[in-house]
This record gives C-alpha cells, sequence and structure tokens, in this order.
C-alpha cells in the first residue's frame, strides 16, 4: 500500500488493553512512597500515599498538576493500576490480545514506550522502554519515570515548567515484523502503535476565555463606538487558527462593564439572579461561537485539518467538533465538512450542543 | 513566581508594538528604553546574540521580505547555536522568546516581516487590510509557535541538523510555506529522522508549495499511525521518499478542485 488509509486504523490493534490503558494508568508526583500499598479497589484521583496539597495524579487524557517547583524538582512515578490484581488483569489482557494478532505473544515484537514531549519546542525525550518480556516479568506495576532533583540529565521537557509537557505510553512495534509473519490486518512496520494514552503535565495556570470589560478606553483603541455593548477580538491572523489549543492566545471578548457585571449576577442557588441576565449571556456565548466559526472558515489551511492525525487532537477546534458531534448525530468529519461548507448550520449545531432551545424555554418560561 | 530570565508578557509585546515600532524611529535605545521601564533585564548570552543578529542583517543588504528566505536559511544554524545552550527553563517560556524577539531580533524582523512591520508604522501593504497585517507582527514577535521569526529559525535548525551538519537547512523548499506547514507546524519535527527524509526528499523532488500538500497529508496520515522516535535516517527515508511526490490522483484530484471553485463561482 502506498500509504495508510485514513480514519479506521488500517490494523488490528490492542482494544481491551487500550481500555485498560485508559482506566488503571496512572501518573503521579511525587510517586507513591517504597512500601505503601494503595488500598484494594482504590481508583480515585487522590495522591497516594502522599499529602494531597503536595502533589498531584492523573490518568488517561487528565493534567498532573504541578507548581513550578515541583515540576523542575519532584520525582514522577508511573503506575499500571494500584495493586496487584490490576497488574495482572493488564499483562493477562495484553498476552491474549498479542496471541490473537501475532499467533503467539512472545512473537510481538513489541515494546513499551513512554514520552515526554514539549510540544512548542518540538523536542521528545525517551522516559522508558521496555520490551513485552521485561513489561510482564516485572513483578511490580509501578515504574520511576523521573528521578527527583533539578540536574543538568533531568528529562528535558520536565525542565521547561512553563510550557509543560505530554507525557505519551504506548506500546509499539519495536521492529518490523519478519516478511513470512505477515499476514492482512496485522500490523507489521517498525513503530505501529497499537494502543496509546497521553497525559499532561502542567505548571501553568489555566487561561479561559474569560471576558474582559469593554472600558471607555478600550472603545477608542478598538474603534467600536461608544453604544456597542460587546465585541470579540481575533488578534491574530487566521491562516493557521486551526492549530490552536488555547483561544485566549488569539481572542478576546470585551462586554460593556455595567452589563457584564449586571447579566452575570447569581442567585444564592448559582442560578441567574434575572431571566435577562442569562439571555444576555449565552447572546455573548453564541456571538463568540459565531465570530469563532466565521474565522475558521477563512483559515486558508483549513483543509490541511485532519482529525486522524494525532497533533490536531489538541486543538481548540477538534474539542469544538467533538462536541457538534456528540450531541448532533454527525461524525466529527460530517462536522467538519458542516463547518466548512454550511457555517450558519455549524452554528445551529453548536446551539444544539449547548441545547440553547431548551435555555430559550426556560427564560421564556415554554412548557417543552 | 520569579523567573530567573527576562520574560515579556503578550500584552507588554503589544505596547512594544504600540509605543516603540509604531513610532517610526525605532533603534537600540528606543528599546532598551522601553524594556528598562518595564525593569526587564539582560542577559549572559545578550552579546552574543547581538553578534549573530547584525551578521544576520548585515547579510540581508537591501533586500526585504520573502526575499529573505535564503538569509532566513543560511543563519538558522547560528542562532541554534547561540540560543540552544540558555537553560531549558527559559527555553520553555513564551515569554522569554517574546523578550528575544523584542530585545535581540527586531532589526531582523523589520526587514523579513516587512509588510506588517510597516502596516504597523502606518503604510500597510495592503491598504484595505492594515489591521490584519499588524495582527501577523504580532506572531512574528510573541513566541508561542513557529512563526516567531527566531523561534521557527531554531526549530528549523534543530528540526533538520545532523549531529554538526546543518545543510538541510537550507534546502529549497518553495519558500517559508514548506517548513512552516512541512515541518514546524507538524509532529514531522518532533522526529529529525523523518523531518531530514522528508527535506531530503523535498530537495531531490523540488515540488511547489500547492504539489507539497497531497505529498503532506500522506505523511501526516502514515505518521498518525507509527512511532518514529526509533527511526533512522534510512528507515525513515524508505517510508517517506515513496510519499513525497505528486501523483497521478493528485493532480486529477487538483484539477477537479480547481473546476469546482470555478463553477462555484
Amino acid at each position: 500500500m502506498s500509504y495508510e488509509k485514513r480514519g479506521l486504523r488500517p490494523f488490528d490493534v490492542l482494544d481491551k488493553t487500550q481500555t485498560l490503558l485508559n482506566q488503571l494508568v496512572k501518573l503521579q508526583s511525587p510517586p507513591i512512597p517504597d512500601g505503601f500499598l494503595p488500598p484494594m479497589g482504590s481508583q480515585g484521583l487522590e495522591p497516594l500515599g502522599i499529602d494531597s496539597n503536595a502533589g498531584s495524579i492523573a490518568g488517561a487524557n487528565g493534567t498532573l498538576t504541578l507548581d513550578q517547583e515541583q515540576f523542575r524538582t519532584n520525582a514522577v512515578g508511573l503506575y499500571f493500576g494500584v495493586n496487584d490484581e490490576d497488574w495482572r488483569h493488564l499483562i493477562d489482557t495484553l498476552d491474549d490480545e498479542l496471541s490473537d494478532i501475532f499467533g503467539r505473544s512472545s512473537l510481538a515484537p513489541v515494546s513499551i514506550v513512554v514520552t515526554a514531549t514539549n510540544t512548542r519546542l518540538k523536542q521528545q525525550v525517551l522516559l522508558l522502554r521496555e520490551t513485552y518480556g521485561q513489561f510482564v516479568q516485572s513483578d511490580s506495576w509501578r515504574r520511576l519515570l523521573v528521578p527527583a532533583g533539578d540536574t543538568a540529565d533531568r528529562a528535558r521537557p520536565f525542565r521547561m515548567p512553563q510550557d509543560g509537557c505530554i507525557v505519551t505510553v504506548q506500546f509499539v512495534l519495536h521492529e518490523d515484523l519478519p516478511v513470512s509473519e505477515r499476514q492482512p490486518g496485522r500490523p507489521w512496520r517498525k513503530g505501529s502503535w497499537l494502543a496509546k494514552i497521553r497525559i499532561k503535565v502542567s505548571a501553568a495556570r489555566g487561561s479561559g476565555l474569560a471576558p474582559r470589560f469593554l472600558t471607555e478606553q478600550l472603545r477608542r483603541r478598538l474603534g467600536v463606538g461608544d453604544r456597542s455593548s460587546s465585541y470579540v477580538d481575533l488578534r491574530a491572523d487566521t491562516s493557521g487558527l486551526h492549530l490552536v489549543t488555547d483561544l485566549s492566545e488569539v481572542m478576546s471578548v470585551f462586554i460593556d462593564e455595567e452589563a457584564l457585571k449586571k447579566a452575570t449576577e447569581l442567585k444564592p442557588n448559582g442560578e441567574f439572579a434575572t431571566p435577562a441576565g442569562e439571555a444576555l449571556v449565552l447572546r455573548w456565548v453564541m456571538d463568540t461561537y459565531r465570530a469563532l466559526v466565521h474565522a475558521f472558515r477563512f483559515d486558508d489551511r483549513l483543509d490541511e485539518f485532519d482529525p486522524d492525525v494525532d497533533e490536531h487532537r489538541h486543538t481548540y477546534l477538534y474539542g469544538l467538533l467533538q462536541q457538534v458531534s456528540e450531541y448532533g448525530d454527525v461524525t466529527i468529519d460530517e462536522a467538519l465538512n458542516i463547518l466548512k461548507d454550511q457555517p450558519n448550520r455549524f452554528v445551529a449545531l453548536i446551539e444544539n450542543s449547548l441545547d440553547l432551545n431548551g435555555a430559550d424555554g426556560e427564560i421564556l418560561r415554554l412548557r417543552k | 513566581m520569579s523567573f530567573e530570565h527576562p520574560r515579556l508578557e503578550p500584552a507588554q509585546v503589544r505596547d512594544f508594538i504600540d509605543k516603540v515600532v509604531s513610532r517610526g524611529s525605532i533603534n537600540e535605545d528606543a528599546v532598551r528604553g522601553f524594556l528598562v521601564r518595564l525593569g526587564v533585564g539582560e542577559i549572559e548570552e545578550a552579546a552574543a546574540i547581538d553578534r549573530v543578529v547584525r551578521d544576520i542583517v548585515d547579510d540581508c543588504g537591501t533586500l526585504v521580505g520573502q526575499a529573505l528566505e535564503p538569509v532566513e536559511a543560511r543563519h538558522c544554524r547560528a542562532v541554534f547555536d547561540v540560543l540552544d545552550p540558555i537553560p531549558p527553563s527559559a527555553l520553555g517560556d513564551v515569554a522569554f522568546w517574546s523578550f528575544l524577539a523584542v530585545r535581540h531580533f527586531w532589526p531582523f524582523i523589520a526587514r523579513r516581516q516587512h509588510a506588517a512591520w510597516t502596516a504597523v508604522r502606518g503604510q500597510p501593504g495592503n491598504p484595505d487590510e492594515p489591521q490584519s497585517e499588524r495582527q501577523k507582527l504580532e506572531r512574528y514577535v510573541i513566541g508561542k509557535d513557529h512563526y516567531q521569526l527566531p523561534l521557527r529559525m531554531y526549530l528549523r535548525a534543530q528540526a533538520v541538523r545532523d549531529v554538526d551538519d546543518f545543510s538541510l537547512t537550507e534546502i529549497d523548499g518553495g519558500g517559508t510555506d514548506f517548513w512552516r506547514s512541512q515541518v514546524l507546524g507538524v509532529r514531522t519535527s518532533l522526529y529529525p529522522s523523518v523531518a531530514r527524509s522528508v527535506a531530503r526528499a523535498q530537495a531531490d523532488q523540488q515540488l511547489d508549495i500547492d504539489g507539497q500538500r497531497p505529498p503532506g497529508r500522506r505523511v501526516n496520515r502514515l505518521r498518525a499511525n507509527i512511532e518514529f522516535i526509533d527511526y533512522s535516517d534510512n528507515e525513515a527515508m524508505s517510508l517517506i521518499e515513496p510519499l513525497w511526490l505528486v501523483t497521478d490522483e493528485d493532480r486529477a484530484a487538483a484539477e477537479a478542485k480547481r473546476k469546482a471553485k470555478k463553477a462555484a463561482g
């Protein structure tokens, strides 16, 4: 085949092992102290064996949140479950699935590879590599990924707290399968990954798209007049907008100071103080989405966005497509096509995902 | 939180653009004065970085804009060599790169990104879109991604260096877009053996920007299924070479797209 097909993986993969990685694998810093045994069945996201204020734990697609100092000095541990039972379950499942795919698990040239990546600086380092044999022969579900200490030999992405990093845990083929062993659907190419999870490690505070006050001075600077109520300012060139991960880097939402304060007043139970306040907030939210959808449409490189490509899955656009797809009964690829060809329908699908019809009904006291 | 390195937040870069660049008569003193007022200090490597930037600017001659792509290419190695020894805690901080651009690299940014630079000074290249060119300048100065000038030079060298051989930084990519879209903007640049293979294949095939897109998509799809961390140059090249060419299918698809666009008016 001249190139890999798009969409579904082009070969058999470790589906059950993938499910277990999603459920069991945890990254914790500082690691579980030696000798500490978590209680059976504990799968909570509280750091194990340490003060929860002094460390963090995260699973697949989660974020290990540390402060700057901890990021640069703490040891980091990786766990395949939190007890021997989890560990046996994982390696038995792995053994079964590799046998299904390769005939015998011992014939599978498979390794577990754990890396840390700084995506902005395009730097990746290997933290752990074990062949399948080494992995299953270990009698421990614990691995030390990063030793403690801010030293020159500390894994480089763990010396960059401002950027943070992504830890990837994956089972891959470490060499080509011999030609005689190749069969349709059986992965054979070196590097083919069969199951994978990612965990983000962050030392930066999140910066969402919190609205800013549209003050008199800003009205003048932005040139939006005295009587406007809000303004969505897209600061960056739209070219390549599909790659943005944090909207606040490229976009600001300004709302009249008095209106924003009044509209966001809440009752003690957390509901909006007035229906008008809720309606206005929904309007600002949709105005922002509308501006964003049209900005994506003007991204002259939008055709390069591929939902099947790993790095595109960390983008804001991918999250938006997922949101629309989940609630709108369309696939992610279809959602992308709707965004390109029918932007107003895409906006309607965003409304659908937010149940604006229901919200309108509540505001107008309609029976729905 | 105190930092051991100088940094500029995006709002401070915007201030620099508004208060220094837009005034028209930017010089070393104006830049330093701006940074002193913010309390932003110097770094040990300042003199060495200034020497590198001076060499680049000397090499520019009277050229500006896209014509300086070969100059950018020639000096990637020097930029990498002078910046890479800086502590990772600084290199891994967007705000440090913004500082580098404002404090040291502005003379080259002014030439290389000339349209955006002059737009900020009230001479938009495209009078209909002065604001968009102004926004572009932010992207060339704020260190958040591979658009920023010093960062993209550093990344380009890092992506294709082979120990001490940086010659692939100078291959003819058919324009900056090759590096931006096919190497630095995608995970290809995470794997030097793959990045070198793409650069070598491009040097061999000399595809133009449109011609690079279908092979680029094929490489991205291949990469979605493969972890390349252990690939040698030969192994990577054996995969990339057959993908990096324009096929009959690519030509047919481009023609169909062109016709559809024409039909849509």
